[in-house]
Parts: C-alpha cells; structure tokens; sequence
C-alpha cells in the first residue's frame, strides 16, 4: 500500500489515492452495510470527507487505507445512532427498520447469512477484525489505525476470535 | 502488506472461509471507480498558511441571584459613574474618538488569575476549601449518577421521571447531548434500553439498567458513539437486585496472562460480588468474587485501584485482595467528628488513591489506595454543595476558575497557562455540575478545613475575608460571635 504523503511527496493529487483505494473501501463498506447502492453512497462520502481533510493540510500521517476506513466507520456509526433515533420515534419506525432486499440474490445472502451465523458467537469487534485481516489483508497496525485500537488491542480480539471459532470448527467448513 | 507471523492450519482455514465467503461479493464490486471532476486548483492549495488566535470564551461562574442582581446594580451604577466623569473629561480637555468608534477592550484583556495559572486560583495547601463553579445546568432535573467520559468529556444520568436518559456534558464549554435514553432499541437485536440506573466507567462507557442489563456506549471522538449491549449473566433478571458496579482489569484465569476486563457487581441477597468477563463470547458464566459471602446490603458503592476491589460499605472503605478483606485501614483526619463517606471515586491515573465525601464534616478525603494513609483533605461546602454531591470524580481538566473569563490562547506565542489542564475535581449537586481544580500540593498536613456549624446558604453572598475568597491561610469560616469576641465589660 502507498500512503497518501507519499503521494503527495511525489506530485500526486488525491485522484491517485481515490483510484487506488475506491474498491477496497468499497469492499468494507458492502460487506457491513449489505446494499451496493448504500455501499456506493457511504464511499463517495468518504473520499469527500476525506478529500475535504487532505486540502486542509488535514491528511493522514501515514497509510491512506486505514485513514480512510477510519472515516467510514465513523460515518457508519453516526448512521447507525441516527437509524436508532429514528427507529425508537413511532411515526418513523416503519421506515427505518425496513430490511434490506436480497430476494434474487443467492449469492450474496448466503454470505450474510454465513456472515449473520458468525454473529451468534463472535462480537461485532472480533468479525471486523477478521474482515479487515481476510478480505483486506490489512496488518494489525493498520487495522489499529482504523478502529482505533492498540496493535495488542487487535492481536487480542483476532486470538479470542480465533479461539471460540476453533470451539465452532462448522463454521469455518 | 500483512506483516503477520506464520498462520496455522487452522487459521489458514478461517482465511479460506473468508475469501470463498467474500468471493460473492465481488460480482458487485464496479469495476472501475465512478469518474470524478477534480479540481486540482482545490487540490494544490495547501495548507492553512496563516493561523489565527482563537478566543475562548467560557461559561461565567455560577451566581446566585442575589449576588447577580447586587452585581447587576453595580454595573450598571459604575457605567453611569463612568460615563459621567468621561463626559466631564471630554469637555474639559480635547474631543476624541466616540466610544463606538474605540476597540473592544476585551481583546486585550488578561486577567491576573488566568495569566498566571493555577496557583494563584488555589493556594498550595491541602487544607483548602473548594470553590465551586457551575459547567452546566439541568434545571430543576434530578441527576443520579455521574462518570468520565472520553474526550474532555462526562456522562450524567437524568433520572427524571420524563427524561430517564444518559447525557455526554462537555467538561470544556458545558454543551450538553443526549447519549442513551429509556426506550431506544439495540440495532441488531432490537432489545429496549431500560431506566437508565447504574454508570461505569471503562474503555466505553457502561450502563446498567433497572433490568440489570449493561449497554456499552464506544465513541471514537467523544461525540459520535456507537450502542451495544454488554453481555452480562444477570441481563433480564429483573428480581436479582445489583446495588452498583464497576469494571475490573484482572488476569485471565485461564492461562494466568492475558489482561481482561471483568464486570464486578454487588449482589446483596447473594452477599457476592458477582465476576463477569466484559468483551467475552456469550457462553461465559459468571463466577463470584468474594472467598466467602458477606453482608454487602449497606453497599454504596465499588471501585478498583491497582488490582484491589474497594465497596463502600454503611460509610466505611472496606479493601479486598483475591476476594479477601485486608487489613488495610484507612486514616481518619484529625480534626471534626468521624467520617462518614457517602461518595467514592477513583484518583488520577498513577495516583493510586480514592476520593471520599465526608458528610459528616463537609469534606472531601483522599486516601492512599496502597496503605490507607492521608493525603488531603479539601472543605466542600457553601455553593455547589448544598444537598451533598450525588456523584464525582477526579480528571485532568481546565480549570473551571478560568471559566467566564477571556483567555487568550495563541498557538504561536504559546500556550497561556491557564489554559492547561489541571487535576479537577468534578460532582454533580442541584441539577448542576461543578467543578473545582485541586492544588497541586496534597500533602496532608494538621490543619484541616473545618466546617461552619451550618452550611452557608447559597443565596447568601460571603462576606469579605470568608471562604469564597482562596486565601493561602486556613480557611476557616467564622462561627457566631462568641463571647470572647466582645471587650469584658470594664470593672
């Protein structure tokens, strides 16, 4: 990966690090927020946000990836706290719990149905973890950075998380 | 990029499981990025070249309404007082600029309490009276609880009977927002917050409520935050009474070294303090802490320091190791009658001691969490202690003193001293919180702060020379007139 000082060192604008990084971060978003059309939304508003940052000499100090994921979580987490307040309003319940569509879609609802089972023995913590390790390949410093977590914070989720899915091995099958 | 060690087999396989899995996502994944207009005008700006000196404004200290109206008065006698002889002046010496026409004379202003820190705000002994100052208001709301938060921040339960939330309080500029109410579902599995009861401090916050439920609220930024519940062995068990609780840092008991955290909660009809380990799989038990059971039915409140477990138990401090009492005792200032401790909290990171009121003598005690000695003792009355304090703590902080004054805070001249933070001590009291910086001198010493017969209304503005003002003698109020006051009569 290429951190986005680098880029900058070099001459390179922001568009270097948005081609670079769009589908990764696009990867991360899909897989949480289960909608491709969500998924496309949140992205654009990151590397907006993000964008926004890198102009005001606001950038990050190191890696882009992680920096990056770090906006989207905490976008994703101010939704998920606006999607609460709504849902807890009683005129605005019924559209905001709407459930995602996935009818027509086998393959993506097997994944989250697998990804939904992860859930009854892992915490929401350890499946990111293992999300950014697998899907991302992300180290655990980099993952750090973008939660937010120390590298032994990291190492510690991804053993507990290994360590109770040995206990699930069908799971993993 | 991933730098990790070797992985196993079995490790290898949930790799694996992962990539098949995500493979079917990838269909969805465009293929190129949408095109995007840049601007590389935007882009080749830069940074911010020029910075510019921020003016900070905080809240005025607390007033009671009497002393607002008496200062209001004088203000506005001293404008007209002035206006008067500057008129005078004018005429009789040379026209000048109108007085809308002059800067603002706040800019320049520095006052001597914030230009040279916190000592002149509090005197160098431990035997100092706290000076209140407001941060926020609740009204006339009913607070219960009161904990640290993240980010220069504090969490306060609202426990009127209409609110029954959680709200985050700026300990900056006081600016107040709701956090977790009663009634708010989980997002993923739609459990309802209940009354909002019990606050523990942590890596995020942790709320219990009158289900015995615990909701952990993560913020990265002190702001935003995200809700969950916290997996806890007595959720739902409305009838299992737990009277407080607190996290504790602990070694695994399964192999002895990884650090974890646990929940520990005082359950009275058990007599045991209930262990839970928090950020665990869902099938952990709940094991009990206590070697043997024990009367915790007068239990007010639990803390750890360094590994010890504390309960405030019918006024007393009362220390376990492994799940046994020590005989750790703790020292009892000198002077007034024996201490009754109605409120503990935890010091400073590092400081390894506890922070109790004293209702009986109108104090706050700070004892050593290692042996029990005396380190300070700090008088706690007048305003912002009327009623007693339902909740506090200790955090570095701004010093409220500087509060309701201009402080400049240049980043190229420097920082102003005030403006750093210093140990403070907050509580919640009348539906306000308070906050007072603590000198840095704790040191006990032998002359204690004494509290007047009766607390000093808070209506009533101090006279000159008495406790509001910090002096660097002892600060004792002045009882009533005693006869040795008055001349003996001649003859």
């Amino acid at each position: 990966m290429e951190g986005l000082s680098g880029a900058a060192t070099r001459g390179e604008g922001f568009e270097v690090i948005y081609g670079r990084h769009y589908h990764d971060l696009f990867r991360y978003c899909l897989a949480w927020l289960r909608e491709v059309e969500e998924a496309e939304d949140l992205v654009g508003e990151v590397f907006e946000r993000g964008f926004r940052a890198w102009r005001e000499g606001r950038g990050p100090a190191g890696e882009a990836l992680p920096w990056l994921l770090l906006i989207a979580r905490r976008i994703l987490i101010d939704r998920n706290r606006r999607r609460r307040l709504l849902r807890w309003l009683p005129l605005a319940g019924s559209v905001a719990a709407q459930a995602p569509d996935h009818s027509g879609d086998a393959d993506r609802l097997e994944f989250w149905l697998w990804f939904d089972r992860l859930a009854a023995v892992l915490t929401d913590r350890q499946r990111e973890v293992l999300l950014l390790r697998y899907q991302l390949d992300l180290s655990d410093a980099q993952i750090g950075q973008a939660m937010g977590l120390s590298e032994a914070g990291v190492r510690s989720l991804a053993f507990r998380a290994i360590a109770t899915l040995r206990e699930h091995p069908e799971l993993v099958r | 990029m991933n730098d990790r060690r070797e992985l196993d087999a079995f490790e290898q396989e949930v790799r694996a499981a992962f990539r098949s899995h995500l493979a079917a996502l990838e269909g969805y994944v465009p293929a190129r990025p949408p095109e995007i207009a840049w601007s590389e005008r935007d882009l080749l700006r830069g940074r911010v070249l020029e910075r510019e000196a921020r003016w900070i404004t905080p809240r005025r200290r607390h007033r009671s309404t009497v002393s607002q109206l008496a200062a209001a008065l004088g203000a506005v006698a001293a404008v007209a007082a002035f206006a008067l002889v500057a008129n005078l002046a004018l005429r009789a010496v040379q026209p000048g600029p109108a007085a809308s026409e002059r800067p603002s004379a706040a800019l320049s202003v520095i006052p001597s309490a914030a230009a040279s820190g916190l000592p002149s705000v509090a005197p160098s002994s431990s035997s100092f009276v706290l000076e209140a100052y407001e941060i926020a208001s609740f009204g006339s709301h009913w607070l219960t609880a009161l904990a640290p938060g993240y980010a220069s921040n504090a969490y306060v339960i609202d426990s009127t009977a209409t609110a029954d939330l959680v709200e985050r309080v700026s300990l900056v500029d006081g600016e107040r927002a709701t956090v977790i109410m009663r009634g708010q579902p989980d997002l993923l599995t739609s459990v309802v917050v209940g009354r909002p009861r019990l606050l523990a401090p942590g890596g995020c916050l942790l709320v219990m409520d009158d289900l015995n439920q615990i909701w952990e609220w993560c913020t990265p930024d002190g702001v935003s935050g995200s809700l969950s519940q916290a997996h806890f062995a007595q959720a739902g068990e409305a009838k299992v009474e737990i009277t407080a609780f607190t996290t504790w840092p602990a070694q695994s008991p399964e192999d002895g070294y990884h650090q974890m955290t646990y929940i520990l909660a005082v359950e009275p009809g058990r007599g045991q303090l209930v262990r839970y380990p928090l950020f665990e799989r869902p099938d952990a038990v709940a094991t009990d802490y206590l070697a043997e059971p024990r009367d915790l039915s007068g239990v007010e409140a639990i803390c750890s320091v360094d590994g010890a477990v504390f309960l405030l138990d019918r006024g007393r401090v009362v220390r376990f190791v492994d799940g046994r009492e020590t005989d750790w005792q703790p020292a009892a200032p000198q002077a007034g009658a024996a201490p009754q401790y109605d409120l503990m909290s935890v010091g400073l990171a590092g400081e390894h001691s506890l922070y109790l009121y004293d209702s009986a003598n109108l104090r706050v005690v700070v004892l050593s969490a290692t042996d029990g000695s005396l380190l300070g003792t700090y008088g706690a009355w007048g305003e912002g202690w009327t009623g007693g304090p339902a909740g506090m703590f200790v955090a570095m902080g701004r010093n409220p003193a500087v509060m309701g004054q201009t402080v400049i805070f240049d980043l190229q001249e420097g920082l102003d001293p005030a403006s750093l933070d210093v140990p403070v001590l907050y509580w919640i009291a009348q539906g306000r919180l308070w906050g007072a910086a603590l000198p840095d001198d704790t040191q006990a010493t032998t002359s204690l702060p004494v509290p007047p017969p009766t607390p000093t209304p808070s209506d009533t503005p101090p006279p000159s020379g008495s406790l509001a003002t910090p002096t660097t003698s002892l600060p004792v109020p002045p009882p009533t007139p005693t006869p040795a006051d008055t001349p003996p009569p001649s003859g």
